[in-house]
């Protein structure tokens, strides 16, 4: 069975990108315009890998990630944080939260590709 | 009140003091002369003390206001150099990106053209492969530069508060045409509010969330 991952960005060509270059490799993905959704989603649903954006309206990225640490059913769940933020103090405050992994934009997508592969198999 | 008025009606006082004074003494009438001059002088006293002391309390609010309208022009200056900087990070990033996608689809029509988008072996060549990546990756661009424009119409609105051209008070123009010195506390009063509501509606977040200038950048980090 397919591992799903749920992707989370407020811009609708970047949930594509990322939604074609995984599911061209066998993941099955599920998008969401926003922390607010992204959370809503993650709830519904089985989720192996939450690929969140930081910058977004309604919910950022940080605080999802902590959301979902809060939930039993995310405790162990790697999150990688995609986003154009480079700075350290905003790594740390994503480690700080919960976060698996952070990657800066843009991404290669087989560099993303190998990432994944790495936290979910 | 004026200052020039408070030194004229001080001169005049005392003036008008000593000249009482002087007459009643002349007029030789003893103790109650002596209890009128120890009484005008110490009249005229209390003004000059009044008046000194108002005059350091206006100095004081009006080297405050000096300060606080200062202290908004170089905020105003540095958003302006800030914004102009990013504008050109901007520039930079959507050329780049264009000479990018351009680049790599010259190199996926040639190879297409020469029918080498798939492999002998079946699936996708290799090549074929690397200009799609490279052109996902500098497609990416758009986020960046939205993010970039959000950013910089942040500074615009600072910019905007700071001149008085938004329509949401409170604003710096007011404030700056207020000459007399009687208004010094409303300015101040005005400038507080100003500095409070720019920090409220802007925040002290300076940094841009973007720091890339070139559509190739980006790392992997994994905790």
């Amino acid at each position: 069975m397919a591992k799903t991952v749920l992707t989370v960005d407020d811009s609708a060509s970047i949930r594509q990108m990322v939604s074609f270059t995984l599911k061209g490799a066998g993941y099955s993905v599920i998008e969401a315009g926003d922390g607010v959704e992204g959370l809503e989603k993650a709830k519904a649903s089985s989720v192996n890998l939450v690929l969140t954006d930081h910058n977004m309206p309604k919910m950022d990225g940080i605080t999802l990630t902590r959301t979902l640490r809060g939930l039993t059913q995310y405790a162990s769940v790697p999150i990688l944080v995609l986003t154009t933020e480079s700075s350290d103090e905003m790594k740390a405050k994503g480690k700080a939260a919960g976060a698996t992994g952070w990657m800066v934009k843009p991404f290669d997508p087989t560099k993303l590709l190998n990432i994944v592969k790495k936290v979910i198999g | 009140m004026q200052k020039s008025d408070v030194s004229l009606t001080l001169w005049t006082g005392g003036a008008l003091s000593a000249i009482a004074a002087l007459g009643l003494v002349m007029l030789g009438t003893g103790a109650a002369a002596a209890a009128t001059v120890a009484g005008l002088a110490a009249a005229w006293a209390a003004l000059v003390w009044r008046y000194v002391g108002r005059k350091q309390a206006y100095s004081e609010v009006a080297g405050r206001s000096q300060s606080q309208i200062e202290q908004h022009l170089d905020e105003l200056a540095a958003e302006t150099r800030s914004a102009r900087a990013e504008l050109e990070q901007l520039k930079e990033l959507l050329s780049d990106a264009i000479l990018r996608l351009v680049t790599s689809f010259s190199a996926l029509y040639g190879l297409a053209e020469r029918g080498q988008a798939t492999a002998p072996e079946g699936g996708i060549n290799a090549d074929f492969a690397q200009q799609v990546n490279k052109a996902v990756t500098a497609l990416q661009f758009q986020d960046m530069a939205n993010q970039l424009v959000g950013h910089i119409d942040t500074r615009v609105a600072a910019i905007e508060q700071l001149t008085g051209s938004s329509a949401k008070a409170p604003t710096l123009a007011p404030v700056l045409r207020a000459q007399h010195m009687p208004q010094h506390e409303q300015r101040h009063a005005a400038l507080d509010e100003l500095g409070a509501a720019v920090i409220a509606a802007h925040g002290r977040r300076r940094d841009s969330p973007v720091a890339q200038a070139r559509a190739a950048q980006g790392s992997a980090e994994l905790f």
